[in-house]
């Protein structure tokens, strides 16, 4: 088929046009699949049930905090929008084993130290929960 | 071809091009039409139980404080019934049949209704997880944290008192045999899950996910937004990131056993995984992640938990066998199988892993 007889010049200029235009409404308009965190909190969970909240950092940030817990605490690293647990005094290191914290709803939790570190976002995360 | 049907040709192209844009932007959610909905408050509520973090994120109409002490009394309630079953509290349930072993002990409908299910799990799975299985676990240092590599001799004689059929449970009364120890901890945090979601349907809660420690979840209602929750399954390599994901209607539980949430690395630089084969007592060391939906968080975790000893095509048979069950496993070399329906459902969010 001859597309250059099939269609004129302003044939294909109507056709770019709305293509351009697809791609703008796709780019605009799309989910994304990864929400950037604006916050990191820190839970403490209470013996008697409960819990507080014990630090809040605005992201980005460039930091290093040790938290104190019962099994002796855990060092948390702040590394721009990301964290991550790099070094716990617990015995099954799942907090560590986490690796980094990087899209909002992303959680390291260290079950001796009853620690929740958490990124969160006014944005809706993709997931409501991540299975380990 | 004259130049008057080709400019036809052109424009039904664009019309058909701008229906395709039309029905790609309405497809976005959030941007077709909605029925109208209630408004709900969202509250996350964690928790110390049973030496792990369970969470319930809940949603209803009401003010979130109220929906808080909810949710709280729902988790206090979980905390009480764990406690009664689990090895974890020193005057529960399990405890008080391992102290009394040689003896027929009277236990609880709660107690008898899960050491069924757990001696169910057992004969289908051909003994390959078995509630009997605490001596070996013990000897491998996985209760204090000491691990350890046991010789042949250790792990053959430990495995004489392990053995799921000669414990008796009749008429609301167990008994093992005097050398023997029970442990339901694999089970325990699913049914203690499955209790908090009908607590909360009873308290007509709009939705609802009772995460039990990081690997099951159980989903109640819809997620807000009026959407089915949307649940992110965790590359078994490569922590914080997400290889799938799935969705979860009311009613249905996912749980995750992998080789990656206990283990401990041996002199030889090999990965020893706390779940144990039961017929061998050496650790799973054919699958590295199974995933399981089921229609409880029982079912899910005990499922997921016995068939990571297998072999990955005999552990996809076992979960096709079983009604409502679907799963996923990741095998030792990263392949993916998936029964059918599993497959259909689940996204990948990556190529390959």
């Amino acid at each position: 088929m001859d597309f250059r007889r099939l269609f004129g010049r302003w044939d294909l200029l109507i056709i770019a046009f709305v293509l351009v235009m697809s791609a703008g409404a796709w780019i605009l308009l799309a989910p994304d699949t990864e929400v950037e965190p604006t916050t990191l909190r820190v839970i403490r969970l209470l013996p008697g049930g409960g819990s507080e909240v014990v630090q809040e950092i605005s992201l980005p940030a460039q930091e290093d905090k040790w938290l104190e817990g019962p099994a002796g605490g855990m060092a948390l690293r702040v590394d721009g929008r990301e964290a991550t647990v790099h070094h716990a005094e617990c015995p099954r290191q799942i907090c560590v084993e986490m690796g980094y914290l990087r899209t909002a709803g992303d959680r390291s939790i260290c079950v001796p130290n009853g620690l929740i570190v958490e990124l969160i976002s006014p944005e809706e995360s993709p997931y409501d929960h991540i299975l380990r | 071809m004259n130049r008057g049907s080709g400019i036809k040709s052109a424009y039904l192209l664009t019309l058909a091009t701008l229906v395709l844009v039309v029905a790609s932007v309405a497809s976005f959610p959030g941007c077709g039409p909605q029925a109208p909905e209630e408004q709900t408050n969202l509250v996350v509520e964690d928790a110390l139980i049973l030496g792990t973090i369970v969470t319930i994120r809940a949603h209803a109409p009401r003010e979130p404080d109220a929906l808080r002490a909810e949710v709280r009394q729902v988790i206090d309630d979980m905390d009480t019934l764990g406690c009664r079953l689990s090895l974890y509290c020193e005057d529960s349930e399990t405890a008080r049949v391992n102290a009394s072993a040689g003896e027929s002990v009277e236990v609880s409908e709660e107690f008898e209704t899960l050491l069924g299910y757990a001696l169910e799990v057992a004969e289908r799975s051909g003994g390959a997880f078995d509630p009997t299985v605490g001596p070996v676990v013990e000897l491998w240092g996985f209760y204090s944290g000491d691990h350890r590599v046991p010789d042949q001799a250790e792990i053959t004689e430990a495995l004489r008192a392990v053995d799921y059929r000669r414990v008796e449970l009749e008429n609301g009364r167990v008994r093992i045999e005097s050398d023997m120890l029970l442990d339901l901890e694999a089970l325990i945090k699913g049914y203690i899950a499955d209790y908090a979601l009908e607590r909360l349907r009873e308290r007509d809660v709009t939705g609802a996910l009772v995460i039990a420690g990081p690997s099951s979840i159980g989903a109640l209602g819809e997620a807000p937004g009026g959407r089915h929750w949307w649940i992110g399954l965790e590359h078994p390599r490569d922590p914080g990131t997400t290889y799938a994901a799935v969705e979860l209607p009311d009613g249905e539980h996912i749980s995750t056993s992998g080789d990656y949430q206990r283990y401990f690395i041996d002199q030889e630089g090999i990965r020893r995984s706390h779940i144990l084969d039961a017929r061998t007592g050496w650790p799973a060391e054919e699958i590295m992640a199974a995933t399981v939906l089921s229609d409880s968080s029982l079912g899910a975790d005990g499922i997921s938990t016995a068939v990571m000893p297998m072999q990955p095509d005999d552990a996809l048979r076992l979960i096709d066998g079983w009604q409502g069950v679907e799963g996923l496993i990741i095998d030792a070399q990263r392949d993916i199988h998936a029964t059918d329906r599993m497959d259909e459902r689940v996204e990948m969010t990556r190529d390959g892993l």
